[in-house]
């Protein structure tokens, strides 16, 4: 569980990391906690909102790196790029003019990777509106715990939907 | 009492050295999960889980359990599956006593490996960054812990708890044994793991109806629920007094609570208690006539109507009887006595036996048969391959029969008596164990101890043999000779010492020194044996005694200084060899042995054997 820094090496590291072991089996979990001691499923030492806070500035310090692993998904996940190591970067030159770019598309076209980044920038934007909203409430000291729980409810049904949106993303360098 | 589940995953199993461990909280809460592994993460945790559906023991998978920075983590395949053979044994005796196998294991994909770097313990306290090849869906640890404990235990209902796709491994842990995958940030959490639980969890019956914990009766009582959720007619095989008809109303109450929120009525029958000309009467009842002044009557098949009729015995069902049963099956309807039209019924049939039905003399209609049991067949244990039940049975038949008594004492059952009670065969069952324990009882009004020469039953001939009940029946299995305190331990050690190996008796003794050694072996392993066996600490509430290894290693050795890491190497010294064939206490002895000394070298040396000054 390491802090990476993007690189078109290790995106897939990275979404490995945002999305499996950081989102789904670290962040949903905290703000489902959260979302039991609202409801009364849990008790807990310290005040709720204060743990809100501190969960929702988790999710500030992580959505960009989120953002960037979408919206570095078409360059930094293409096939093309294996024409840049061996053995493929062997190919003769004049094949390394058009094949590369030929299988970028075919891959765009075949995983429809524009339709899916397209998912998961919604889904991300989705997810900071729902934490926006549950940070509106903590600053107006809405101590309401069933509108904390509402509003918690849809933070994690947008995290929800951005884990499976990443989810589909390549999971490593497609050819076929 | 709640269903206790073991969770085998780094991150949550982990403990901490300092903080808590809030990922290990969060997923409790998620899933209603109550900690109980008792390290220090559990200690430490804030956390209340108010109505949790289930105890939770955590478990890293790795060593070390509690890392610091500069610690390497290794996975820890033998030390894990010790734990889980800890309390889910098939073999009695080696489970913690009065302790329910694990209801359901829940296994992570992925374990990360490695030296814990100060970012990464900075990240999460005590993981490391990850080692090449950990997160590879076709190198996952978590898919060869799946096949190790499912070799071992292939009855224990054991799912995926991840974050990783399912696609990448489905056909993996399908082939691998795992009944099913949650993922960790499954939206509805605790109901999927209520669902998971109640198919395919080893769960006592929450009314304490049925009364027991052993492996045998968990997994009759979860083919009764998954059974119970079809609706179809079902049929129960068991031994006479073995609870043949608790088991129907078990059936019928997880059908109530899976169908609606009204209960199934419950009708029992004596199959045999027809006349043959009243049965239809009894069974499909009367319509009134006013004309011919006739009273109405329902019958016993109506009154189940919406829930379920047992028929006890059903070998005992007369022929006619059988012919008009096989109608109402075919058909769905009765036709009651004075009635016109068939009237429609929605009856599941729930029949018991304890023949063999099949080919029983006289004949009981096979088309009736396959339709009785077209919903599926459910076997009830005898009495005597779940002795571990008998202490839990004793103290609620005790308690039962102290209540029928006015002022009466609360009682206890000495060891001895437990140990009597479960060296016998119980031919009638539970209901023979009542029926011995309520006479005595009723017998001895004033005693306060229950002790064996209150117990009036056809007990075994050499009662004195009891003391420990597995270790003798094994002797006479095998008929080992028993150095009893007749016998003098060194004469046996003189006897072995004379042996010698005539020049003449090549073909006899040539090429049997893997056999010499492995007997050599096994009667060390007997003498340490014995030595579990009367160093075994006995409470009331722990009648067969939890085994201890360090006071029988001091006892064999004569040496009382001896380190418990030593005795746990001595222990495995001892057992290594015969490791395929350990079994009982033996068997637990070298768990708790390798857990205490996973990875200690069995040295060859001498030095725990000696006594001090000797």
């Amino acid at each position: 569980m390491t802090t990476l820094e993007l690189t078109c090496d290790n995106w897939f590291c990275e979404r490995n990391e945002l999305n499996h072991n950081w989102l789904g089996s670290v962040f949903f979990l905290e703000v489902s906690a959260l979302r039991s001691r609202c409801i009364g499923e849990t008790s807990g030492a310290g005040c709720i909102s204060e743990s809100i806070s501190s969960t929702l500035n988790t999710w500030h310090a992580r959505k960009d790196r989120v953002a960037a692993l979408i919206n570095t998904c078409v360059t930094c996940a293409t096939p093309a790029l294996a024409f840049n190591h061996p053995p493929l970067s062997r190919c003769e030159a004049d094949i390394l003019e058009w094949l590369p770019d030929l299988i970028h598309r075919r891959w765009l076209i075949k995983h429809e990777i524009l339709d899916l980044t397209l998912v998961a920038e919604q889904s991300l934007r989705v997810a900071d509106e729902a934490a926006e909203g549950l940070d509106l409430l903590i600053q107006s000291h809405d101590s309401c715990n069933a509108r904390l729980a509402s509003a918690i409810d849809s933070f994690l049904a947008a995290l929800t939907e951005l884990s499976k949106a990443i989810g589909r993303l390549p999971k490593r360098t497609m050819f076929a | 009492m709640l269903p206790r589940i073991l969770v085998i995953d780094d991150l949550f199993g982990r403990d901490v050295t300092r903080g808590r461990n809030t990922a290990r909280e969060n997923l409790c809460a998620h899933f209603h999960l109550r900690d109980v592994t008792g390290d220090a993460a559990c200690t430490a945790s804030e956390q209340v889980v108010l109505n949790p559906q289930a105890e939770a023991v955590f478990h890293r998978g790795q060593l070390p359990i509690a890392a610091r920075v500069g610690d390497s983590i290794e996975n820890d395949l033998s030390g894990t599956l010790a734990a889980v053979m800890w309390r889910n044994n098939q073999r009695s005796e080696m489970r913690p006593p009065e302790a329910p196998p694990w209801a359901m294991v829940l296994v992570d994909l992925c374990f990360y490996t490695g030296a814990v770097t100060e970012e990464s313990d900075n990240k999460t306290s005590g993981m490391p960054p990850g080692s090449p090849g950990d997160d590879d869906p076709e190198s996952y640890f978590g898919l060869t812990l799946l096949d190790a404990i499912h070799g071992v235990q292939p009855d224990l209902p054991i799912l995926i708890l991840s974050s990783k796709p399912r696609d990448e491994v489905s056909l993996e842990f399908a082939k691998k044994g795992a009944l099913g995958f949650i993922p960790r940030n499954d939206p509805k959490g605790h109901e999927t793991l209520r669902e998971a639980l109640w198919i395919h969890g080893l769960l006592s019956d929450p009314s304490g109806e049925i009364v027991g914990s052993s492996l045998r009766l968990l997994l009759a009582l979860r083919d009764a629920r998954r059974a119970s959720r079809t609706l179809g007619h079902l049929l129960i095989r068991g031994e006479r007094g073995t609870g043949k008809e608790l088991l129907a109303r078990y059936v019928n109450r997880m059908s109530a609570q899976e169908g609606a929120a009204n209960k199934r009525p419950f009708v029992p029958v004596n199959s045999a208690a027809f006349a043959q000309n009243l049965f239809a009467s009894e069974l499909f009842g009367i319509r009134p006539k006013t004309a011919s002044g006739v009273d109405g009557k329902t019958g016993l098949i109506e009154r189940a109507n919406g829930g379920d009729l047992f028929m006890d015995e059903i070998v005992d069902m007369p022929a006619e009887t059988q012919a008009a049963m096989l109608r109402v099956l075919q058909e769905g309807q009765i036709l009651p006595v004075g009635a016109r039209e068939p009237e429609q019924i929605n009856v599941r049939f729930l029949s018991a036996t304890n023949a063999d039905v099949e080919n029983i003399n006289g004949g009981f209609r096979p088309d009736l048969l396959d339709r009785l049991r077209m919903g599926g067949t459910l076997s009830l244990p005898p009495l005597r391959e779940r002795s571990t039940d008998i202490p839990q049975l004793v103290e609620e038949i005790v308690r039962e029969a102290e209540a029928r008594q006015k002022a009466a004492l609360h009682r206890s059952v000495t060891v001895e008596a437990i140990a009597l009670l479960q060296s016998y065969e119980w031919p009638g069952n539970i209901r023979e164990l009542r029926s011995v324990l309520i006479a005595a009882v009723s017998r001895f009004p004033g005693v306060e101890h229950l002790v064996p020469s209150h117990l009036e039953f056809n007990r075994p001939k050499d009662t004195a043999e009891l003391s420990n009940p597995s270790w003798t029946s094994k002797q006479r299995k095998n008929e080992r000779i028993r150095l009893d305190e007749s016998d003098d331990i060194l004469a046996l050690i003189k006897l072995i010492e004379r042996v010698d190996f005539e020049s003449t008796n090549v073909p006899q003794w040539a090429n049997k020194l893997h056999s010499l050694n492995l007997s050599w072996q096994r009667l060390l392993a007997r003498y340490l044996a014995a030595a579990i066996a009367v160093t075994k600490r006995r409470t009331a509430s722990v009648p067969q005694g939890e085994i201890q290894i360090h006071p029988a290693v001091k006892l064999i050795t004569g040496n009382q200084q001896i380190t418990a890491t030593k005795a746990a190497d001595l222990v495995k010294k001892i057992l290594k060899p015969l490791k395929g064939e350990l079994e009982g206490d033996l068997l637990e002895a070298f768990t708790i042995a390798e857990r205490l000394r996973p990875r200690s070298a069995v040295r060859n040396d001498r030095e725990h054997d000696q006594p001090r000054g000797a």
